[in-house]
C-alpha cells in the first residue's frame, strides 16, 4: 500500500505532529513500508498465507488470572510531570473553540 | 414507531461491560474496586516505553462465556488492534481492542413480551480507560483533571447491535434483557451507575421516502446515558429532535452528543470521528489468539441455564408468566424456586410462598435467596405439612416466621410449639356438632336465614380447637349439620 502526501499529512495532524517537508517526504517512504508489513499480517489472518505458529496466542499459554501485589505505585505516580492527591494531574481537557 | 412525518426510528446499541476477573486485562494488577487512586497500576497499564502486554486467560474464558450466551458464533482465530486516539484517561495513546477480528459475531437477544430478537452484530474484548476527576463543576469549566489509572486496562467486552430497534421501547427490553441475560453468567458487576456496564446508543430516522443503506443515514450517538431510564428519556428527546429537524429541512448532522440528566436534553460533544481516523492496525505485541473448537464447546455446555429457557420451563409447570417474569429477573431466586420444586413442592404453591412471605422476609433479614436459616429443603418440608393437611395457611405463616428466628426445622418448631390442625374430620365433626348444641339460638338464626351467624359458629369451632381447625373445613362441616345436606 502506498500513501499519499495527504494522507501522511492527515496522520500526522490525527497524531499532533508536525512535520517539515523533508520529514513528510521520508514519512510517505516509511508509512508505506510498514503498512506494507501490516498487508502480511492481513493476508495471515485472512488464510491467504499460512500463520507462522510462533505468532499464534493459544489459551494454554496465557497469562493466568492471578493478582500479583502491587509494588511502587508510588514511585509510579512520582514519574508523573505534576500529581495531586494521589493522581496524575493534566492539563484542561476541552479547548475553547 | 413511525412518526407523523412518516420517518421511522432506527436505534442500535454499543454496550461496554467489565469483566469480572481477578487482573486487568494485559497485566496482573488487581482489579478491586474502590482501591486509593493510582494504587493498582503498573508500567504496563501506564503505558510505559518498553512494556509488554500479556492477555488474561480469565478474561478470554469470560468473554467467551458472554457471547456464547448471547448466541454468538465464537471466531477460533481473532486478532487484537491498536485504537488510536488522545485522551487524557488513554495512557498509551491508543486503547487495545480487535478490530476486523473480533471474538464473536452473530448473536441474538430477544426482546421479552414481543415475537422480536435483536441481532447481535460483534462482541469483542477491550481494555478499560482511566478515571478523569475534573477540578472544576465539569469538564467545560475545569482548568484542570485528575486522572486515577486504577481501572486502565480492566477487561471489557462491547457488545454491538444490529439497528434492529425501533422505539425507545424496544431499547430499554433489548437492554432489559441483555443484563437479565448476563447476570445468570457472573461475569460482571453490571452496575450502569458505577460504570461497569455502559451503553451508547446510535439513534437515527429514516425518512419515508429513503431508500438504500441504513449506514448512509447520519446518525448520532448518544453518550452519558447511566441508567436504563436515561436511555429512554435520551432517545425520546433525540427522536424529537431530529423530527423537528427533518420537518424543518434541515440535515441532521453526525456527531456525538451527551444526555443532560437534569434539563433531559442532548448536548453535542464533539463531530463523530470516522473509524479510520483511530487508524486500527494490528497490534503487534500480541500475537492472534486461536481457541480450540473443543475448549470452546465445554464453555458452551457449562454455561448455566438462561433466563428464557427458565421462563418457558416455569410455563410448563403453570406459573403465571408475570410471576415468571419476577422469577426470572434473579437468578437466586429463579434457582432458589427451582431448588424447592427439586424437594418435592409443586411449583406455582411455591412461587406464591415465594413471592409473599418469603420475599418479604428474606428482604426484611436482608438475605439473598437461598442464604439464611431457610434453605429449600425447610420451605419444601413446609409447604408438605400444609399439602398434608397437617399445618393451616396461618400456622405455616407462623412456622415460616420461627425459622427466621430460630433457625430450626419446621418438624421442630411444629413439635415444640404443639401445632397440629385438626381437620381429620370425625374429630371435628364432633366439636361441631357440640358447638352447635351449645349455641342452638345462633344455630336457629343461620336456619332462618342469618348468613352472619355461621361466622360466630366458626369462630367457637376455632376457640375449641385453640385455632387448630382449617376454617375452611370447619365452615363446610357446620353449614352441612346446619342446612341438613351432606351429613355422612
Ligand atoms: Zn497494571
Amino acid at each position: 500500500m502506498r500513501l499519499s502526501h495527504e494522507d501522511v499529512e492527515h496522520v500526522a495532524a490525527l497524531a499532533r505532529v508536525r512535520l517539515t517537508p523533508q520529514e513528510r517526504e521520508r514519512m510517505v517512504e516509511v508509512l508505506s513500508s510498514v503498512l506494507g508489513h501490516m498487508e502480511v499480517l492481513g493476508d495471515e489472518m485472512a488464510g491467504e498465507r499460512p500463520l507462522s505458529t510462533d505468532r499464534i496466542n493459544v489459551l494454554a499459554r496465557l497469562r493466568e488470572d492471578r493478582p500479583c501485589p502491587i509494588q511502587d505505585s508510588g514511585r509510579l505516580l512520582a514519574l508523573g510531570p505534576n500529581t495531586r492527591a494521589g493522581q496524575f494531574v493534566v492539563p484542561r481537557i476541552v479547548q475553547d473553540i | 414507531m413511525i412518526l407523523d412525518n412518516g420517518a421511522e426510528v432506527i436505534i442500535g446499541f454499543e454496550v461496554h461491560v467489565e469483566l469480572k476477573t481477578a487482573t486487568k486485562l494485559f497485566c496482573p494488577c488487581p482489579t478491586a474496586f474502590g482501591a486509593a487512586p493510582n494504587t493498582s497500576i503498573c508500567p504496563v497499564c501506564l503505558g510505559h516505553p518498553g512494556v509488554l502486554p500479556a492477555l488474561n486467560q480469565g478474561a478470554v474464558h469470560l468473554a467467551v462465556r458472554a457471547a456464547l450466551a448471547l448466541g454468538c458464533r465464537i471466531n477460533l482465530l481473532s486478532r487484537f488492534d491498536r485504537k488510536n486516539y488522545f485522551y487524557a484517561d488513554l495512557p498509551k495513546g491508543y486503547q487495545i481492542s480487535q478490530f476486523d477480528h473480533p471474538l464473536a459475531e452473530r448473536g441474538a437477544v430477544a426482546l421479552p413480551g414481543t415475537s422480536r430478537q435483536v441481532r447481535i452484530r460483534r462482541i469483542h474484548i477491550e481494555e478499560e480507560a482511566g478515571k478523569l476527576n475534573h477540578e472544576g463543576e465539569n469538564l467545560w469549566t475545569a482548568q484542570s483533571s485528575l486522572v486515577d489509572f486504577n481501572r486502565a486496562g480492566i477487561p471489557l467486552i462491547e457488545i454491538v447491535s444490529e439497528p434492529d430497534m425501533r422505539s425507545p421501547e424496544d431499547g430499554r427490553l433489548y437492554l432489559h434483557s441483555l443484563i437479565r441475560t448476563l447476570a445468570y453468567l457472573d461475569v460482571s458487576d453490571l452496575r450502569m451507575e458505577e460504570g461497569s456496564l455502559r451503553c451508547d446508543a446510535n439513534i437515527s430516522l429514516k425518512p419515508a421516502d429513503f431508500e438504500g443503506d441504513l449506514e448512509d443515514i447520519p446518525r448520532v450517538e448518544l453518550k452519558n446515558l447511566n441508567s436504563i431510564r436515561s436511555v429512554v428519556r435520551g432517545l425520546e428527546y433525540e427522536i424529537e429532535r431530529q423530527a423537528a429537524l427533518l420537518d424543518a429541512g434541515r440535515p441532521v448532522m453526525r456527531e456525538t452528543r451527551g444526555f443532560d440528566d437534569a434539563s433531559g436534553t442532548t448536548l453535542s460533544q464533539r463531530s463523530k470521528e470516522a473509524a479510520n481516523d483511530y487508524r486500527y492496525f494490528p497490534e503487534p505485541d500480541l500475537p492472534p489468539l486461536m481457541l480450540e473448537a473443543a475448549w470452546v464447546d465445554g464453555v458452551r455446555d457449562a454455561l448455566p441455564m438462561l433466563p428464557d429457557a427458565w421462563a418457558a420451563r416455569m410455563a410448563e409447570y403453570g406459573v403465571r408468566a408475570q410471576d415468571a417474569e419476577v422469577l426470572v429477573s434473579d437468578p437466586a431466586l429463579v434457582r432458589f424456586t427451582d431448588a424447592v420444586h427439586a424437594q418435592g413442592a409443586p411449583f406455582p404453591e411455591a412461587v406464591s410462598w415465594i413471592l409473599g412471605d418469603v420475599a418479604r422476609l428474606q428482604n426484611a433479614h436482608h438475605l439473598p435467596y437461598g442464604e439464611g436459616p431457610l434453605t429449600a429443603p425447610r420451605l419444601a418440608r413446609l409447604l408438605a405439612l400444609v399439602q398434608d393437611g397437617r399445618l393451616s395457611g396461618r400456622m405455616a405463616k407462623e412456622v415460616l416466621e420461627a425459622m427466621y428466628d430460630n433457625d430450626q426445622d419446621p418438624d421442630v418448631i411444629v413439635e415444640t410449639r404443639g401445632l397440629r390442625q385438626v381437620s381429620d374430620v370425625q374429630a371435628l365433626t364432633a366439636i361441631v356438632e357440640r358447638v352447635i348444641a351449645e349455641n342452638a339460638k345462633v344455630a336457629e338464626d343461620f336456619r332462618t336465614g342469618k348468613e352472619k351467624a355461621l361466622a360466630y359458629l366458626v369462630g367457637q369451632v376455632m376457640k375449641a380447637t385453640r385455632g387448630q381447625a382449617e376454617p375452611a373445613v370447619a365452615n363446610r362441616l357446620l353449614r352441612e349439620r346446619l342446612t341438613g345436606g351432606g351429613s355422612q
